[in-house]
């Protein structure tokens, strides 16, 4: 089957990007890195709720398209320890995504809004060591991203690009690991974490495996002495994390689209005010080096507000 | 004859009454060393598995310290194994766990132990950060005067389970319970004398204070130190009543 024409495929090259908004807040519920998973334990019959806001634009295009991608998502996380040692979670998002392009019929904004493809996934302690003021946990991964979202959109051009549509149409399995070092004054987060896409729609996202790193560092109070830290105070954090992610080319009715998969690496700076109750935090991802495939589109930054509650 | 069996039942009755159990539990507070905690959002989850355990009323977390020390509902004192299952169940690592224990020294088959004022419970006595039942000759000497002279003591130490006898007590201090009983006048009912109790209550040194409206009277305990009976007829009169000493002064 030949390959789709230029504007129609034009959201090919984008097509890691726009599921890097959902995949990676998996397992990061817990007070830990923003973008990357952590292994802090959540109690027995604990809930925990995250909610977030990421704004994702992508305007450096090196087709003569002059695409220009903006994405909002909104993914809810909740997660319930159903034992001390594993935790269960749920990943719920809505997102808007639209993509202005040059069309043979003029400049055109296509996309949509709604909910996406929900993921579940369960983490497991294996590793826990335990000292005063001081942790040290690993805790594999698995699970799978399930096809709730919209996948046979269209609009005035016709059906939308796979990219664009809120859902893949297909379950696709999650797994990974995550360790965590965490003391009174410091936390550091490490996880790897491989999809394995499945085809739907005679499409197939590449497979996306990424490595990220975190490390936060409490910058109030500055000093903990006890006369000044009665109790459980709240805690800002200065963080810096490292995303890379690979992505494989994605497969249309058995042909490797050219112009799709690669890898980005992101530098990301951030935020996090913690107290017993609530966390809140802010990151930016800034994308220090992009190789991407054909003419894949490139992205400008991700950014990301969000909070997390015990309840 | 029939008079007698009923000051029999009378008696009886009197001293139940008397040795009811009062409003204050003689184990208040437990301290158990959480291995793990680290950061502000961990402490709730721990807060709440603790709090679940029965006779548990209140939490309160320290994270620098890494303790979380638990208030105690009356006359209830969770096991050691129940307070570690707890701190397992919330995902971290109980260390040691330590109390402080109001009672009476007794010695049983050359072991001491404390009787817990006002429970049926008791606690094994062992040497400071051990198992060991032999305390050393200068504390043996001590607690054999206090055993001897029934005095009321206040022991702190690390708790230590046992699954078929009297859990234990690693003694790091053994303090005697002081008692003051003033006379109070002015109070003009049930409500003016629990404020009198609540004031008392904050006063610096008091373990524990009552004021038995019915009776005019007002006792205060301290741990290790009396608290002077001038101070406390003065923080008494400061809040409106008049006070002296009870054998008059």
């Amino acid at each position: 089957m030949r390959r789709p024409s230029g504007f129609l495929s034009a959201a090919g090259g984008i097509g890691g990007l726009l599921f890097l908004t959902t995949a990676y807040v998996v397992g990061t519920v817990d007070a830990g890195g923003i973008t990357t998973s952590t292994a802090l334990p959540v109690s027995e019959d604990q809930v925990i709720i995250r909610g977030q806001m990421k704004y994702l634009r992508s305007t450096v295009d090196p087709s003569p398209m002059d695409r220009e991608l903006t994405v909002w998502a909104f993914p809810t996380v909740a997660v319930y320890g159903a034992t001390e040692k594993l935790a269960i979670f749920g990943v719920f998002p809505y997102m808007d995504k639209r993509l202005r392009v040059n069309t043979p019929m003029g400049r055109r904004t296509r996309g949509d809004a709604g909910v996406g493809d929900f993921t579940f996934l369960g983490r497991y302690t294996v590793g826990q060591w335990d000292h005063p003021g001081e942790t040290l946990r690993l805790a594999p991964f698995a699970g799978i991203e399930t096809p709730t979202g919209e996948d046979d959109e269209e609009d005035s051009l016709g059906r939308l690009p796979q990219s664009l549509q809120l859902g893949s149409g297909s379950w696709d399995p999650i797994a990974g690991a995550a360790f965590t070092w965490q003391t009174l004054d410091w936390e550091f987060d490490v996880s790897g974490q491989y999809k394995f896409n499945t085809q739907e729609n005679s499409f197939e996202f590449g497979d996306v495996a990424r490595l990220d790193l975190s490390f936060q560092y409490r910058l109030w109070p500055w000093t903990f002495e006890d006369d000044a830290s009665e109790g459980v105070p709240g805690f800002l954090y200065g963080v810096v994390e490292s995303n890379l992610i690979w992505q494989d080319r994605n497969e249309v009715s058995g042909s490797r689209d050219p112009d799709s998969g690669g890898t980005t690496w992101y530098l990301t700076p951030g935020a996090q005010f913690v107290t017993r109750r609530f966390v809140l935090e802010t990151a930016v991802q800034l994308p220090v080096v992009q190789e991407l495939n054909g003419e894949g589109l490139e992205n400008d930054f991700i950014v990301t507000a969000g909070f997390r509650v015990n309840i | 004859m029939r008079s007698l069996a009923s000051l029999s039942i009378l008696a009886i009755l009197v001293l139940s009454f008397g040795m009811a159990q009062p409003a204050w539990a003689e184990v208040s507070e437990i301290t158990v060393f959480v291995g793990g905690l680290s950061c502000p959002f961990c402490t709730y989850g721990v807060e709440k598995k603790l709090k679940a355990v029965d006779g548990v009323k209140g939490v309160k977390v320290h994270l620098k310290a890494g303790t979380a020390t638990l208030l105690l509902a009356e006359g209830k004192v969770p096991s050691p194994e129940e307070i570690r299952r707890a701190v397992k169940k919330a995902g971290f690592t109980a260390g040691k766990i330590e109390l402080t224990a109001i009672g009476t020294l007794a010695f049983r088959e050359d072991t001491y132990f404390l009787e817990i004022r006002y429970a049926d419970m008791k606690y094994v006595l062992f040497k400071k950060n051990t198992k060991d039942t032999h305390l050393g000759e200068d504390a043996r000497e001590r607690f054999a005067d206090l055993a001897k002279r029934t005095a009321v003591v206040a022991i702190t130490g690390a708790l230590h389970g046992h699954t078929d006898g009297p859990s234990g007590l690693s003694v790091n201090e053994i303090e005697e319970l002081h008692s003051t009983t003033l006379t109070v006048e002015g109070m003009t009912d049930g409500e003016s004398a629990e404020r009198l109790e609540s004031l008392l209550q904050k006063a610096e040194g008091v373990y524990r204070a009552s004021v038995d409206f019915a009776k005019k009277a007002a006792t205060v305990e301290s741990i290790g130190k009396r608290v002077s009976s001038s101070a406390l007829i003065s923080a008494i009169e400061g809040a409106g009543f008049k006070a002296s000493e009870a054998d008059g002064k």
